[in-house]
This record gives C-alpha cells, structure tokens and sequence, in this order.
C-alpha cells in the first residue's frame, strides 16, 4: 500500500509525512521538485527506518511526470499549491498541476484521494458578519473578485469534484484554517495588513481561524483511512482561537513587532474603497489588496465550525494556548516580559471566554 | 479607429502586456490564446475578456485581430509571429525575440513584405530614466561616449527564477544560452543604440556560481566589447545586490549613472571650483540632483505615473502610434537584428562552456 504526498517538502507537508511514517503507513512517496529541499524528509527517513519513504523528483506541470507519481499508488495526499506569486504562476501550480495529477490518478486507478484545500474557497463576502462558516455554505462564485490565491484554490476544488463525479475514486476534501506551528509565518493576512514595518491590526474583535500542524496533519492522515472519514469536505479550525488582537498582544509579547496601528472595521471598510477607488484611478499603480469584496471575506470576523471532522473523532492533540507559545518561543528571538507572562497565561480563560 | 488586440501566450509577460494595452483608448482585447486551456480560461475571467483559444490559427480566422501580442515562450516566437503577419496582423513580440538571428531576419523580411509593423518587448529601450540619459546626450550634455557600462543583478530565488529551478522541463533550459539567452535582451537593449556593428566582442565569460541542481545553469556572465571610440561592459550576475538594472555612461564632458529599479539619475560633473572646495561644490551638486530625482518621483507617483514597468506601457503606445498614425516604429529593426547577431555570438559561446561544464 503505498501513498503519494504532493507538497511534501512543504510546511504541512512535512509533518503529514512524518504522522503517516509514525503511523506505521509501509510506502509513503514524496512527489518533491529538482530544487526543494529534502533535509527535513531524510531526518523522518532516518526517524522511521521502517518505512519505505520514497522520492520521486519532479513537476507536477509535467503530465508524465504525474503519471510516473501516482503510478502502484492507492492514496494520493494532494497538498502541493503555490502560495505567492504572480497570478498566473499561482494557478499553474495550483490548477494546472492537480488536473495533471488528476489525470495520472484517473489513469493509475488511485483509490482515495485527499485534498488540501482551505476554508478561503467560501463566498465569506456572502456571509454575515461573525456568522459561522460550514461545509455547507456555498463556494465562492466570483473568485476573480478574491486574491489569486482563493481565485485557485476554489478553480482547483472545482475541478477535484468535477474529476470525481466523472471517475470513481474516492475524495476527501479538507479545507484548513491559517495553519501555524514552529517555522510558519507568525502574522498572517487575517492578524493585518503588513507595509514594511508597520502592520494594520484590522477588525482585532475577529477569531482568527488557526490550526496548528500537528492538529491539521492528524485530519491528513485520518481522512487517508477510510474506515474512518467518510467522502465528504470537512474544514479544520482548533478550539479556543484567539481574538487578533489577543493574538497581537501575545505576539508583541515575545517579539520586536512591528509597529501597530489598530483599525476597527468600519474604518476598514472605508479604506477598502479608497483603496479600490485609487487602484482604479492609478490604473493599477498601486495593487488593490484591500477592497471591500475582499475585506467582507478576509476580515468578516467569520466562524468556521469544526463539528462535522469532531464528530468522525479528529480532536486537536495540541491545544492553542501550547500551540501559540510553542510556536512564539520557537520563532521568536526576545524572551517574554513579566507583563506579557501574565498575559500569556490569561490568554486560555480569555479565549474560552471568547468562544462561549 | 479601435484596434483589435489578441493576446498569445497567457503567463506572466501576459499581465504586463494587457496591463499597458488596457490604458490605452481605442483599443479592446478581443481574445486570448493559450496551448493550455486552463490558462486561457482563467486569463480571460480574470482579465474579463469574453473569448479565449488553445486553437491559435482558430483565433487568428475567428478574432481577425488587428494587433497580435506574442508572450509565448521565445522557441515559438518565429512560427507564431509569421503565422500573425500571414493573416495581416500587426505583431508585437516579447523578448527574446528568436531564438536565432536568421529567424529574426525572416520575421523583419515577412512583416516588410506584409507591410506589417513588428517590434519587440525591450522594456527598459524607452524606461523613463534611460530616455532622460537619451535626451542628455543628444543635448551633448556628456560629450562623446568613452565607455559604457551596464549591470543586472538577478534574483534566482525570485518568483521566476524559481520556477526555472523548480522545473527540469521548463523553456528556460531548453534555450542554447539558458538563463543568460532570456535575459541578456534586457541589457543589449541598453547598449544597443551606442555600439557600432562593427564592435568587437573582446570576450564572454560564463559561469555558474548559485547552489542549483543544474550543472549547465550558466548564472554569471561578464562581457566585453570595444568598438573605435567606446568600450563596453555588460554583467549579469545571479549573485549581486540590491538587484535591479543600473547602467554607467563614462564621457567626454560627463558621466551619468542610472538606477533603474529606482528610477534615479545622477550625473558626475566637474566642479569649477579648486581643491577642497570643488569637492564640497560636488557634494551639493550630487545632493542637489538626489532632492531632485526624488521630487520628481514623487510627483510621478501624484499623478499615477509609477507603474511597475513604465517604460512597456511607453513602448507599447509608440507602437500603437506607429499603427494608427504610420509613424516610424519605436525601435529600429537594425536595433533589433544587432542584439540578434549580438545573442548568437554570446549563446553560442556559452554553450561552448556549459558543455565543457556537464
């Protein structure tokens, strides 16, 4: 039995390969490009010597060398996707590569097939503020309007599907809050905007929808069972999120942050249209990363349920409060003051607080 | 008259292409082409352009475009640009051009016979710096040019620069002279119009000097050429920062420095004053001429005028001028077929090295 990991030298990758290893899985096989670096996968190589983990070097914008991927391959863990670049880059390596992939799993009779999607593929800008988000609220219909990122991932979901009605493998879809842990990036787009070394602490109120690696890559190797996780799309939050501005404090707590400038949604919002407004007027001088399309979906303060992936037994194994200050300990160089010691350890009742 | 604009090639160059064609006003993008019909598709929604093809002589009967923009990568350039000037289309090419002189040739000859206008994507020919450095010269502002010097530094961990590391099938190193044959248009584009065809090429250099997985990955090169009256030098290195194009006109009265990437001008000028004084005389002058370059910018800024490649959206109305009004094209086809001749020598003579490398 031998499963495939697309993304494996990546973030989550990485530790959805060490969980299958750990796991007892016999073949894992890491699909991994000319140039990424493989130090991380040879010390769980070293770590599990009795798992066969294999490489296999390649692009995935390569139609054989998709086919040559999934080929003896009963599970397929598709995580690979570019996060950053140019639109068109995002999408090759987003859509164009899993529709190669797709194509060697159609051909290879692959029987399951995990998909790493995100919960930014909902229409949030359709959503209430602060309403909650679950696998049945409906997928964004006008990604273009979104960042090029969304704008792929929900062209990639779509065509996962598409692939699924038309073939019989069996598909899983997880979609993933912000995930962090050790070596992620500790301020991401949903804590603020960053310009150089300021950051716009926007909408603080907001729960930011985090899952720790270890938490997300334990719904990674539950849904390749499938005794155990139906077919079906299921988005993965941890319990007890922060606030961002708890978030904020605890961060400034640990780090020489940026400089803050806090900005309540509705502030928000009006920026959203000048920003528009100047993008289109500058035709384009200035990227229009916030408008209020954009800001309705990213800052809307939304709450996504785990329910449905708690109810087939996924539980987080590593709670926020040890997550977070694991991960700021790690990553960040100063030692937490006094002060911010009493914080970190408010911050639990706070966020149980916040959640009730 | 509304020229009709179609688009070959839906990838980065693309974007900076449709960018620039959509300030423009009476001009509408039909249709765009992609051999891959997942990147024609999302081109289209995001860019709102109602027809998309993987069919390009489909499009070229269905669209009759009267501009066709050619952002492919450079192997199918000729083929396409040909195919273009067949159905009577105006063709503007991003850079390389070809990937030999001969076929550049042929493109110029068929466009001529066609009465076609053909020209080519050197963004950085009509930069808004580089066209202050024109004027300055014409106005005999420098003297007569002694020497010249350009630079690239190149970032390989950019987003492109990645996706050639990440890629052993990628056209980058399908191309005789690799990354250097992509990007070296960029800097004769520079020289170009300085430099005698006469110029002998003294020497090319070529190395590979970044950690990649590719042994024949030249990303170093160091070149030079000597003509009657001016020496050059061009660089390219994958390794030098802050990265970005800047070039060093040395002449007889002046010199001038540009930073591209910034958009700055300096121009070293002897002081009347003696001694220390005329030191102190330069200190103010050069402050004088940075207060200034930053005004400017920022009133270039005020009125939108910093896009992120201004030079493309200059080059890109010249040549729609060109088309409307029948006014001589932007760049000179001699321009064009030096660099060409220029780009044959030097890939040839990398891939001399690479081979000696693998």
């Amino acid at each position: 039995m031998t499963s495939l990991v697309t993304g494996s030298t990546g973030f989550l990758g990485t530790t959805v390969v060490e969980q299958l290893c750990g796991a007892g899985t016999p073949h894992v096989r890491c699909f991994v490009r000319p140039s990424s670096d493989r130090s991380n996968l040879r010390q769980i190589q070293n770590k599990y010597p009795a798992t066969d983990l294999q490489f296999i070097e390649g692009n995935l914008l390569s139609v054989s060398d998709a086919a040559a991927a999934t080929k003896g391959v009963e599970t397929v863990y598709h995580l690979a996707a570019e996060m950053r670049g140019p639109a068109p880059s995002v999408f090759a390596n987003t859509v164009v590569t899993s529709r190669n992939l797709l194509e060697g799993i159609t051909k290879q009779g692959v029987r399951r097939v995990v998909l790493a999607s995100s919960i930014c593929v909902y229409a949030l800008s359709k959503v209430p503020r602060q309403a909650a988000v679950t696998e049945t609220t409906e997928l964004e219909s006008y990604p273009e309007r979104r960042d090029v990122y969304t704008f792929a991932k929900v062209k990639q979901d779509l065509i996962v599907q598409q692939y699924r009605r038309d073939h019989s493998f069996e598909l899983v879809i997880l979609r993933p809050g912000i995930i962090y842990g050790e070596g992620a990036n500790l301020l991401p787009s949903r804590a603020g905007l960053r310009l150089g070394n300021l950051i716009l602490e926007m909408a603080g109120k907001n729960q930011l929808p985090l899952t720790h690696v270890t938490n997300c890559a334990k719904a990674f190797t539950l849904a390749g069972n499938r005794d155990v996780l139906p077919e079906g799309s299921y988005n993965i939050v941890d319990d007890d999120l922060p606030t961002v501005a708890e978030y904020h404090s605890l961060y400034r707590s640990f780090s020489k942050s940026p400089f803050r400038i806090r900005i309540p949604f509705w502030l928000a919002m009006l920026l959203s249209f000048v920003s528009e407004d100047y993008h289109a007027h500058s035709m384009g001088q200035i990227p229009a990363v916030l408008t209020p399309y954009r800001l309705k979906a990213g800052w809307g303060g939304h709450r996504f349920s785990n329910e449905k992936l708690k109810t087939v037994g996924w539980t987080p194994s590593v709670s926020t409060h040890d997550g977070l200050l694991r991960t700021l300990r790690a990553s960040c160089s100063t030692k937490p003051s006094t002060i911010s010691e009493t914080l970190v350890t408010q911050l639990q009742p706070s966020v149980a607080r916040n959640e009730n | 008259m509304t020229l009709r604009v179609a688009i070959v090639g839906c990838g980065k160059a693309a974007e900076n292409h449709i960018t620039e064609v959509k300030k423009r006003h009476h001009t509408n993008v039909v249709a765009v082409c992609d051999s891959e019909p997942l990147m024609a598709e999302q081109f289209s929604v995001r860019h709102g352009i109602v027809t998309n093809y993987c069919d390009f002589g489909q499009m070229l009967r269905e669209q009759q475009p009267d501009v066709v923009h050619i952002t492919t990568p450079p192997q199918s350039h000729c083929l396409l640009a040909l195919q273009s000037i067949d159905a009577g289309c105006h063709v503007f090419v991003e850079k390389p051009f070809a990937e030999t002189r001969d076929s550049a040739a042929e493109m110029i000859r068929s466009a001529e016979n066609a009465g076609c206008k053909l020209t080519i994507g050197w963004t950085y020919y009509f930069d808004p710096v580089v066209r202050m450095m024109r004027e300055l010269v014409a106005h005999g502002q420098i003297g007569e040019p002694v020497h010249l010097s350009v630079f690239h530094a190149y970032d390989l961990q950019g987003h492109f620069g990645r996706a050639v590391l990440e890629d052993r099938s990628h056209w980058v190193h399908q191309l005789k002279g690799g990354l250097l044959h992509n990007n070296l248009d960029h800097l004769f584009s520079l020289i170009v119009e300085f430099v005698e065809e006469e110029a002998t090429t003294l020497s090319v250099n070529a190395w590979k000097a970044a950690d990649s997985p590719y042994a024949g990955l030249m990303d170093e090169l160091r070149l030079s050429m000597q003509s009657d009256h001016l020496s050059v030098e061009v660089g390219f290195s994958s390794r030098a920062r802050p990265l970005g194009h800047s070039v060093t006109l040395v002449g007889t009265k002046s010199t001038i420095h540009l930073n591209i990437a910034n958009q700055t001008l300096i121009q070293d000028r002897a002081s009347d004053l003696p001694g220390p004084l005329g030191r102190i005389a330069y200190g103010l002058d050069q402050t004088k001429q940075a207060a200034s370059r930053l005004v400017r910018n920022c009133t270039r800024l005020v009125r939108s005028d910093f896009p992120a490649l201004p030079g493309l959206g200059h080059l890109i109305s010249s040549f729609y001028d060109s088309i409307e009004y029948d006014h001589d094209l932007p760049i000179p086809y001699e321009h064009i077929l030096r660099v060409s001749s220029w780009l044959n020598d030097v890939v040839n003579r990398v891939e001399q090295t690479r081979a000696v490398s693998l």
